[in-house]
Protein backbone atom coordinates (compact mmCIF):
# COMPACT_ATOMS: atom_id res chain seq x y z
CA UNK A 1 0.00 0.00 0.00
CA UNK A 2 2.69 2.50 1.30
CA UNK A 3 4.89 1.53 -1.90
CA UNK A 4 2.54 1.75 -4.31
CA UNK A 5 4.04 3.50 -7.41
CA UNK A 6 7.31 3.52 -6.50
CA UNK A 7 10.29 2.28 -8.98
CA UNK A 8 12.25 -0.65 -7.44
CA UNK A 9 14.93 0.06 -5.56
CA UNK A 10 17.83 -1.98 -7.91
CA UNK A 11 16.67 -0.13 -10.83
CA UNK A 12 16.77 2.92 -8.62
CA UNK A 13 19.89 2.28 -7.11
CA UNK A 14 21.20 1.42 -10.94
CA UNK A 15 19.94 4.65 -11.93
CA UNK A 16 21.56 6.70 -8.75
CA UNK A 17 24.67 4.69 -8.66
CA UNK A 18 25.16 5.61 -12.50
CA UNK A 19 24.48 9.33 -12.14
CA UNK A 20 27.00 9.29 -10.04
CA UNK A 21 29.46 7.56 -12.18
CA UNK A 22 28.43 10.64 -14.71
CA UNK A 23 29.05 13.20 -11.52
CA UNK A 24 32.73 11.42 -11.48
CA UNK A 25 33.44 11.47 -15.54
CA UNK A 26 32.15 15.03 -16.48
CA UNK A 27 33.08 17.20 -12.84
CA UNK A 28 36.09 14.64 -11.77
CA UNK A 29 33.82 14.85 -7.83
CA UNK A 30 30.63 13.18 -6.84
CA UNK A 31 27.40 14.67 -5.91
CA UNK A 32 26.09 16.12 -2.81
CA UNK A 33 24.16 18.26 -0.88
CA UNK A 34 25.22 19.39 2.53
CA UNK A 35 27.29 21.93 1.06
CA UNK A 36 24.08 23.71 -0.40
CA UNK A 37 22.77 24.36 3.28
CA UNK A 38 25.88 25.33 4.40
CA UNK A 39 26.52 27.82 1.52
CA UNK A 40 23.07 29.04 1.77
CA UNK A 41 23.08 29.21 5.89
CA UNK A 42 26.72 31.44 5.20
CA UNK A 43 24.57 33.86 2.79
CA UNK A 44 21.96 34.49 5.11
CA UNK A 45 24.31 35.23 7.65
CA UNK A 46 26.41 37.48 5.18
CA UNK A 47 22.84 39.86 4.40
CA UNK A 48 23.35 41.08 7.71
CA UNK A 49 26.92 41.10 7.84
CA UNK A 50 29.52 40.69 5.01
CA UNK A 51 32.50 41.56 7.50
CA UNK A 52 31.92 38.82 9.62
CA UNK A 53 31.86 35.83 6.82
CA UNK A 54 35.14 37.31 5.45
CA UNK A 55 36.59 37.32 8.93
CA UNK A 56 35.38 33.96 9.39
CA UNK A 57 38.27 31.22 8.65
CA UNK A 58 35.44 28.79 7.34
CA UNK A 59 33.57 31.26 5.15
CA UNK A 60 35.73 33.46 3.60
CA UNK A 61 37.11 31.97 0.93
CA UNK A 62 33.90 31.47 -0.50
CA UNK A 63 33.22 35.58 -1.03
CA UNK A 64 34.29 36.35 -4.70
CA UNK A 65 34.81 39.75 -6.52
CA UNK A 66 31.05 39.56 -7.22
CA UNK A 67 30.14 40.16 -3.35
CA UNK A 68 28.11 38.20 -1.54
CA UNK A 69 26.33 36.27 -4.15
CA UNK A 70 29.64 34.40 -5.19
CA UNK A 71 28.89 32.38 -2.39
CA UNK A 72 26.03 30.43 -4.00
CA UNK A 73 28.12 30.29 -6.86
CA UNK A 74 28.71 26.57 -5.66
CA UNK A 75 28.14 23.58 -7.55
CA UNK A 76 26.90 21.63 -4.31
CA UNK A 77 24.45 24.26 -4.16
CA UNK A 78 23.65 23.99 -8.09
CA UNK A 79 23.15 20.41 -7.30
CA UNK A 80 20.56 20.86 -5.11
CA UNK A 81 18.57 23.21 -6.52
CA UNK A 82 18.88 20.54 -9.48
CA UNK A 83 17.55 17.91 -6.71
CA UNK A 84 14.61 20.30 -5.80
CA UNK A 85 14.04 20.48 -9.20
CA UNK A 86 14.16 16.64 -10.19
CA UNK A 87 11.98 15.94 -6.64
CA UNK A 88 9.45 18.22 -7.95
CA UNK A 89 8.98 16.73 -11.20
CA UNK A 90 8.79 13.09 -9.69
CA UNK A 91 6.33 14.39 -7.48
CA UNK A 92 3.96 16.21 -9.94
CA UNK A 93 4.36 12.55 -12.20
CA UNK A 94 4.04 10.43 -9.48
CA UNK A 95 0.58 12.21 -7.98
CA UNK A 96 2.59 12.74 -4.76
CA UNK A 97 2.58 16.56 -5.07
CA UNK A 98 1.07 18.02 -1.80
CA UNK A 99 1.54 19.69 1.10
CA UNK A 100 1.71 16.83 4.00
CA UNK A 101 3.66 16.17 7.41
CA UNK A 102 5.08 12.57 7.37
CA UNK A 103 4.69 11.29 10.71
CA UNK A 104 2.29 8.47 12.41
CA UNK A 105 -1.35 8.57 12.59
CA UNK A 106 -1.26 9.43 16.71
CA UNK A 107 2.07 11.40 16.42
CA UNK A 108 0.97 15.20 17.41
CA UNK A 109 2.68 17.42 14.66
CA UNK A 110 4.71 19.60 17.08
CA UNK A 111 6.53 16.37 18.59
CA UNK A 112 7.69 15.53 14.51
CA UNK A 113 8.37 18.89 13.85
CA UNK A 114 10.78 19.46 17.15
CA UNK A 115 12.57 15.65 16.12
CA UNK A 116 12.80 16.99 12.38
CA UNK A 117 14.05 20.14 13.45
CA UNK A 118 17.00 19.30 15.76
CA UNK A 119 17.96 16.75 13.77
CA UNK A 120 18.67 18.77 11.28
CA UNK A 121 20.92 20.84 13.43
CA UNK A 122 22.86 17.61 14.54
CA UNK A 123 23.23 16.65 11.01
CA UNK A 124 24.51 19.64 9.73
CA UNK A 125 26.66 20.08 12.14
CA UNK A 126 27.73 16.72 11.58
CA UNK A 127 28.16 17.10 7.56
CA UNK A 128 30.95 19.53 8.40
CA UNK A 129 33.32 17.57 10.47
CA UNK A 130 32.81 14.65 8.25
CA UNK A 131 33.00 16.37 4.70
CA UNK A 132 29.81 15.73 3.48
CA UNK A 133 26.76 13.43 3.57
CA UNK A 134 25.36 10.17 2.88
CA UNK A 135 25.55 11.78 -0.58
CA UNK A 136 28.09 13.48 -1.24
CA UNK A 137 30.31 11.27 1.77
CA UNK A 138 28.70 8.21 1.72
CA UNK A 139 27.71 7.13 -1.83
CA UNK A 140 29.75 9.26 -3.27
CA UNK A 141 33.02 8.25 -1.36
CA UNK A 142 32.21 4.55 -0.98
CA UNK A 143 31.06 4.80 -4.89
CA UNK A 144 34.65 5.43 -5.89
CA UNK A 145 36.44 3.13 -3.53
CA UNK A 146 37.17 5.92 -1.04
CA UNK A 147 37.34 4.53 2.60
CA UNK A 148 36.66 7.50 4.17
CA UNK A 149 33.30 7.14 2.70
CA UNK A 150 32.88 3.80 3.69
CA UNK A 151 33.84 4.59 7.29
CA UNK A 152 31.25 7.75 7.76
CA UNK A 153 28.87 5.43 5.93
CA UNK A 154 28.90 2.47 9.27
CA UNK A 155 29.57 5.55 11.64
CA UNK A 156 26.01 6.71 10.76
CA UNK A 157 24.25 2.81 10.97
CA UNK A 158 25.71 2.48 14.41
CA UNK A 159 24.50 6.06 15.30
CA UNK A 160 21.17 5.30 13.75
CA UNK A 161 20.38 1.89 14.59
CA UNK A 162 21.55 2.33 18.49
CA UNK A 163 19.30 5.22 18.93
CA UNK A 164 16.62 4.45 16.97
CA UNK A 165 14.64 2.86 19.20
CA UNK A 166 14.16 6.58 21.05
CA UNK A 167 12.51 8.44 18.08
CA UNK A 168 10.32 5.14 17.13
CA UNK A 169 6.95 6.69 18.65
CA UNK A 170 7.14 9.45 16.26
CA UNK A 171 6.25 6.81 13.39
CA UNK A 172 3.68 5.14 15.44
CA UNK B 1 41.49 9.92 -22.28
CA UNK B 2 39.63 13.42 -21.79
CA UNK B 3 37.95 12.68 -18.68
CA UNK B 4 37.29 13.70 -15.94
CA UNK B 5 35.77 16.16 -18.10
CA UNK B 6 36.45 19.56 -15.89
CA UNK B 7 39.50 18.67 -14.48
CA UNK B 8 41.07 18.00 -17.49
CA UNK B 9 40.37 21.08 -18.31
CA UNK B 10 37.68 20.17 -21.29
CA UNK B 11 34.69 21.60 -20.28
CA UNK B 12 34.71 25.04 -18.41
CA UNK B 13 33.48 25.89 -14.85
CA UNK B 14 30.07 27.83 -16.08
CA UNK B 15 29.38 24.44 -18.04
CA UNK B 16 30.20 22.17 -14.99
CA UNK B 17 27.62 24.33 -13.02
CA UNK B 18 25.13 23.91 -15.39
CA UNK B 19 25.78 20.05 -15.25
CA UNK B 20 25.27 20.02 -11.72
CA UNK B 21 22.25 21.62 -11.80
CA UNK B 22 20.87 18.56 -14.64
CA UNK B 23 23.24 16.02 -12.63
CA UNK B 24 21.15 17.31 -9.31
CA UNK B 25 17.95 17.01 -11.08
CA UNK B 26 18.62 13.23 -11.83
CA UNK B 27 19.48 12.26 -8.57
CA UNK B 28 16.50 14.22 -7.15
CA UNK B 29 13.93 12.62 -9.90
CA UNK B 30 15.12 8.74 -8.85
CA UNK B 31 15.16 9.79 -5.15
CA UNK B 32 11.55 10.91 -5.28
CA UNK B 33 10.46 8.06 -7.74
CA UNK B 34 12.15 5.31 -5.64
CA UNK B 35 10.13 6.49 -2.47
CA UNK B 36 13.03 8.55 -0.61
CA UNK B 37 11.46 11.85 -0.03
CA UNK B 38 9.68 10.83 2.55
CA UNK B 39 11.18 10.44 6.30
CA UNK B 40 8.54 7.81 6.96
CA UNK B 41 10.12 5.10 4.12
CA UNK B 42 13.52 6.38 5.04
CA UNK B 43 12.98 5.37 8.39
CA UNK B 44 11.29 2.06 7.96
CA UNK B 45 14.40 0.69 6.85
CA UNK B 46 15.37 1.61 11.02
CA UNK B 47 12.43 -0.67 12.31
CA UNK B 48 12.77 -3.69 9.99
CA UNK B 49 9.72 -2.88 8.30
CA UNK B 50 11.30 -3.40 4.83
CA UNK B 51 15.26 -3.51 2.82
CA UNK B 52 14.75 -0.55 0.68
CA UNK B 53 17.03 1.95 1.93
CA UNK B 54 20.11 -0.79 2.23
CA UNK B 55 19.43 -2.07 -1.42
CA UNK B 56 19.40 1.34 -2.65
CA UNK B 57 22.19 2.53 -1.21
CA UNK B 58 24.28 -0.68 -1.70
CA UNK B 59 23.16 -1.15 -5.99
CA UNK B 60 24.09 2.77 -6.52
CA UNK B 61 27.69 1.84 -5.07
CA UNK B 62 28.54 -1.04 -6.70
CA UNK B 63 27.16 0.44 -9.55
CA UNK B 64 29.35 3.32 -9.65
CA UNK B 65 32.41 1.32 -8.87
CA UNK B 66 31.30 -0.67 -11.72
CA UNK B 67 31.67 1.77 -13.98
CA UNK B 68 34.29 2.87 -12.74
CA UNK B 69 36.26 -0.48 -13.33
CA UNK B 70 35.00 -0.47 -16.76
CA UNK B 71 35.87 2.87 -18.16
CA UNK B 72 39.20 2.55 -15.95
CA UNK B 73 40.36 -0.47 -17.53
CA UNK B 74 39.30 0.97 -21.24
CA UNK B 75 41.53 4.22 -20.22
CA UNK B 76 38.09 6.16 -20.71
CA UNK B 77 38.79 8.29 -17.56
CA UNK B 78 41.79 8.77 -15.18
CA UNK B 79 40.87 7.63 -12.07
CA UNK B 80 43.92 9.17 -9.98
CA UNK B 81 42.53 12.83 -11.11
CA UNK B 82 38.82 12.32 -9.48
CA UNK B 83 38.77 14.04 -6.02
CA UNK B 84 37.19 12.43 -2.58
CA UNK B 85 37.69 14.35 0.29
CA UNK B 86 40.48 13.84 2.41
CA UNK B 87 40.12 11.36 5.17
CA UNK B 88 40.32 13.21 8.68
CA UNK B 89 39.67 10.16 10.77
CA UNK B 90 38.65 11.44 14.14
CA UNK B 91 36.23 14.29 12.94
CA UNK B 92 34.69 11.92 10.35
CA UNK B 93 33.80 9.21 13.10
CA UNK B 94 32.55 11.85 15.52
CA UNK B 95 30.58 13.56 12.21
CA UNK B 96 29.24 10.78 11.61
CA UNK B 97 27.83 9.14 14.65
CA UNK B 98 26.42 12.12 15.54
CA UNK B 99 24.69 12.38 11.51
CA UNK B 100 23.17 8.68 12.74
CA UNK B 101 21.43 10.30 15.65
CA UNK B 102 20.24 12.57 13.79
CA UNK B 103 19.09 10.69 10.87
CA UNK B 104 17.24 8.59 13.53
CA UNK B 105 15.62 11.40 14.92
CA UNK B 106 14.55 13.32 11.95
CA UNK B 107 14.42 11.23 9.43
CA UNK B 108 16.28 12.76 6.88
CA UNK B 109 19.47 12.94 5.09
CA UNK B 110 20.07 16.42 3.39
CA UNK B 111 19.88 14.91 -0.03
CA UNK B 112 16.87 13.25 0.68
CA UNK B 113 15.26 16.11 2.42
CA UNK B 114 15.52 18.66 -0.87
CA UNK B 115 13.59 16.13 -2.54
CA UNK B 116 10.86 15.94 -0.12
CA UNK B 117 10.59 20.19 0.77
CA UNK B 118 10.42 19.57 -3.19
CA UNK B 119 7.10 17.65 -2.46
CA UNK B 120 5.52 19.22 -0.17
CA UNK B 121 6.52 17.75 3.40
CA UNK B 122 6.49 20.30 5.69
CA UNK B 123 8.53 18.41 8.42
CA UNK B 124 11.78 18.27 5.84
CA UNK B 125 11.07 22.29 5.29
CA UNK B 126 11.56 22.28 9.55
CA UNK B 127 14.11 19.82 9.07
CA UNK B 128 15.60 22.09 6.38
CA UNK B 129 15.66 24.85 8.49
CA UNK B 130 17.46 23.27 11.25
CA UNK B 131 20.10 22.29 8.98
CA UNK B 132 20.23 26.15 8.29
CA UNK B 133 20.58 26.25 11.80
CA UNK B 134 23.03 23.83 12.35
CA UNK B 135 25.45 25.42 10.02
CA UNK B 136 25.26 28.63 11.37
CA UNK B 137 26.22 27.29 14.70
CA UNK B 138 28.96 25.64 13.26
CA UNK B 139 30.27 28.87 11.17
CA UNK B 140 30.28 30.93 14.13
CA UNK B 141 31.53 28.08 16.52
CA UNK B 142 34.57 27.77 13.78
CA UNK B 143 37.38 29.35 15.82
CA UNK B 144 36.73 26.78 18.39
CA UNK B 145 36.17 23.83 16.14
CA UNK B 146 39.14 24.31 13.82
CA UNK B 147 41.78 22.16 15.48
CA UNK B 148 39.32 19.18 15.58
CA UNK B 149 38.20 19.70 12.20
CA UNK B 150 41.20 19.72 10.83
CA UNK B 151 42.90 16.90 12.78
CA UNK B 152 43.78 13.53 11.89
CA UNK B 153 44.24 14.00 7.72
CA UNK B 154 44.91 10.64 6.43
CA UNK B 155 44.56 12.65 2.73
CA UNK B 156 42.74 10.51 -0.01
CA UNK B 157 42.62 7.05 0.74
CA UNK B 158 40.88 4.71 -1.38
CA UNK B 159 41.48 0.85 -1.19
CA UNK B 160 43.23 0.30 -3.61
CA UNK B 161 46.29 2.84 -2.35
CA UNK B 162 46.11 1.27 1.07
CA UNK B 163 46.65 -2.27 -0.02
CA UNK B 164 49.20 -1.30 -2.85
CA UNK B 165 47.02 -2.61 -5.17
CA UNK B 166 44.70 -2.14 -8.26
CA UNK B 167 41.12 -0.65 -8.85
CA UNK B 168 40.48 -4.60 -9.27
CA UNK B 169 41.29 -4.88 -5.99
CA UNK B 170 38.72 -2.24 -4.80
CA UNK B 171 36.00 -3.30 -6.64
CA UNK B 172 35.90 -6.53 -5.17
CA UNK B 173 37.04 -5.27 -1.63
CA UNK B 174 33.07 -2.79 -1.98
CA UNK B 175 31.66 -5.92 -3.60
CA UNK B 176 32.31 -7.93 -0.15
CA UNK B 177 31.52 -5.25 2.18
CA UNK B 178 28.33 -4.01 0.24
CA UNK B 179 27.04 -7.78 -0.45
CA UNK B 180 27.90 -8.89 2.66
CA UNK B 181 26.05 -5.83 4.25
CA UNK B 182 22.49 -5.50 2.08
CA UNK B 183 22.00 -9.79 2.47
CA UNK B 184 23.05 -9.85 6.21
CA UNK B 185 20.46 -6.62 6.23
CA UNK B 186 18.04 -8.56 4.28
CA UNK B 187 18.42 -11.76 6.10
CA UNK B 188 18.00 -9.62 9.77
CA UNK B 189 14.89 -7.88 8.14
CA UNK B 190 12.84 -11.48 7.71
CA UNK B 191 13.93 -12.57 10.83
CA UNK B 192 12.49 -9.99 12.72
CA UNK B 193 9.36 -9.52 10.62
CA UNK B 194 8.96 -13.26 11.65
CA UNK B 195 6.25 -13.25 14.80
CA UNK B 196 7.76 -9.65 15.44
CA UNK B 197 7.84 -8.53 19.21
CA UNK B 198 9.23 -5.00 20.54
CA UNK B 199 12.19 -6.81 22.33
CA UNK B 200 13.46 -8.57 19.22
CA UNK B 201 13.28 -5.45 16.92
CA UNK B 202 15.21 -3.49 19.82
CA UNK B 203 17.92 -6.51 19.92
CA UNK B 204 18.42 -6.41 16.63
CA UNK B 205 19.22 -2.43 16.36
CA UNK B 206 21.62 -3.22 19.25
CA UNK B 207 23.47 -6.04 17.03
CA UNK B 208 23.77 -4.09 13.58
CA UNK B 209 24.83 -0.87 15.93
CA UNK B 210 27.48 -2.82 17.43
CA UNK B 211 28.43 -4.97 14.18
CA UNK B 212 29.17 -1.06 12.47
CA UNK B 213 30.87 -0.40 15.59
CA UNK B 214 33.58 -2.92 14.99
CA UNK B 215 33.60 -2.61 11.35
CA UNK B 216 34.44 1.32 12.23
CA UNK B 217 36.96 -0.02 14.10
CA UNK B 218 38.77 -2.53 12.47
CA UNK B 219 38.93 -0.19 9.64
CA UNK B 220 40.32 2.47 11.75
CA UNK B 221 42.88 -0.51 13.05
CA UNK B 222 43.80 -0.86 9.12
CA UNK B 223 44.52 2.71 8.42
CA UNK B 224 46.40 3.39 11.71
CA UNK B 225 48.85 -0.12 10.95
CA UNK B 226 48.68 0.24 7.03
CA UNK B 227 49.15 4.20 6.68
CA UNK B 228 52.37 5.67 7.58
CA UNK B 229 52.47 8.32 10.10
CA UNK B 230 48.65 10.16 10.56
Amino acid sequence: MQQRGYWGTLIGGFLVGTTLFIFYYVSGAGFGASGGFSQLSAFIIALFSKSYIASNAYTAKDLGEHGITHILYNRIFFIDIGIFIGGFVSALIGGRLRFSVDKGQTTPTSYRYALAFFGGILIAYATRYARGCTSGQGLAGAGAYSIGGWLFLFCVFAGVYLTARLFRRQWL
Amino acid sequence: MSAPLYINGVISGHTNMLFSIFGGFLFGFFLEATGFASGKNITDEFYFRNNRVIQMMVTAILTSTFWFLVFGSLGLIQIPNIWTPNLYLWPYIFGGLLFGVGMAMSGYCPGTSVAAIASGKKDAMVFGLGMLVGMAIFIFGFPFEKDFYVSSDLGQVYWHTLFGANTLVSFIITLAIGGFFMGFMQYIVSYVNKNRTESKEYSMQYLIGVLALIFVIVVTVLLKTLLPAS
